[in-house]
C-alpha cells in the first residue's frame, strides 16, 4: 500500500486509518439496510407511509453520523482519527443484537 | 499512541485523549505488562470487529427479509423456519466479533499470541444447517 518510491519499512498509518473509516461507512450503510428491511415490514410502502418510512432512515443515518462524530471527537474518546474506544464497539454490538431482537418479534407478528 | 491506556482502562471508558489519568488507578500486575501495539494492527482489528459486524447486520436483514417479504411457503411455520435461525446466528456472530475484537486487542497488548477464533466455524455450520432446512423445505414444497 505505499506509494511508489517509498521505502517499505515507512509507516502507514494514514491509509489504515482511511481504510477503517470507511469500514465504519460501510457497516454505517448495512445498519440502514437492515433498518429498511425491518420498515419494509412494518409499513406497506404507499403514500405518506412512505415519506415517513424514508424520513426514518434518514434520520437513521443522521443518528448513525452524529453518535459516531460524539463518541470519535468526545473529551473521552482517544482524539480524531485514532482508534475508537471500546464503548464505540459495545454499541455497535448492541445496536446490531437490537435489530436481531426487533427481527426476532417482527417475525412473530407476521400474518 | 505511545501513551494509551491499557486495555483494562480502556473497556472502561476511561480515555482522555492520551494524557495520563488525573487519579491513576493501582495498575494489577497484567495491566503493568500491556504495551500499545502497532496502531496498524488497532486498526486491523476494528476492521475485522467491522466485518463481522457487518456480517451479522447481513445475516439479521436475509432472516427478516425471508420472515416477512417471502410469499407463504406450503409449510405453515416455513418462512420462519428459514428466517429466525439466520436472524440468531446473525445475534450470536455480533456477540463474538465484540468478544473476539476484545480477546484480540488484549492479546496484542500483552505481546501474546492472537486467540483462534470460532467464528468461521460457527458461521460455516449455521449456513449449511440453513441452506439444509432451505432444500427440505424446497423437498417438502415440490410434493
Amino acid at each position: 500500500m505505499s506509494p511508489v518510491g517509498a521505502t517499505s519499512d515507512l509507516p502507514d498509518v494514514g491509509l489504515a486509518g482511511e481504510r477503517t473509516v470507511l469500514a465504519w461507512n460501510r457497516s454505517g450503510l448495512a445498519v440502514v439496510v437492515c433498518v429498511a428491511v425491518l420498515l419494509r415490514r412494518v409499513w406497506p410502502l404507499h403514500g405518506t407511509d412512505q415519506e415517513v418510512a424514508l424520513g426514518l432512515i434518514a434520520g437513521a443515518v443522521v443518528v448513525w453520523a452524529i453518535l459516531l462524530a460524539v463518541l470519535t471527537l468526545s473529551p473521552g474518546a482517544r482524539g480524531a482519527g485514532a482508534p475508537h474506544d471500546a464503548k464505540v464497539f459495545r454499541l455497535m454490538t448492541g445496536g446490531t443484537l437490537l435489530l436481531a431482537v426487533v427481527g426476532f418479534v417482527a417475525a412473530f407478528a407476521a400474518p | 499512541m505511545a501513551d494509551q491506556e491499557p486495555i483494562s482502562q480502556i473497556e472502561q471508558g476511561s480515555g482522555n485523549g492520551g494524557q495520563l489519568p488525573e487519579h491513576p488507578a493501582p495498575q494489577t500486575a497484567a495491566a503493568s505488562r500491556e504495551e500499545e501495539p502497532d496502531v496498524r494492527f488497532t486498526y486491523a482489528n476494528e476492521r475485522t470487529f467491522l466485518a463481522w459486524n457487518r456480517t451479522a447486520l447481513a445475516l439479521i436483514a436475509t432472516g427478516v427479509a425471508a420472515t416477512q417479504l417471502l410469499p407463504k411457503l406450503q409449510l405453515e411455520w416455513g418462512r420462519r423456519l428459514l428466517g429466525l435461525p439466520l436472524i440468531a446466528l446473525g445475534a450470536i456472530v455480533a456477540a463474538e466479533s465484540l468478544r473476539q475484537w476484545r480477546a484480540n486487542e488484549r492479546a496484542m497488548r500483552r505481546g501474546d499470541p492472537l486467540p483462534r477464533s470460532r467464528m468461521p466455524v460457527v458461521l460455516t455450520i449455521g449456513i449449511v444447517v440453513v441452506g439444509a432446512i432451505a432444500v427440505a423445505l424446497t423437498a417438502a414444497g415440490s410434493r
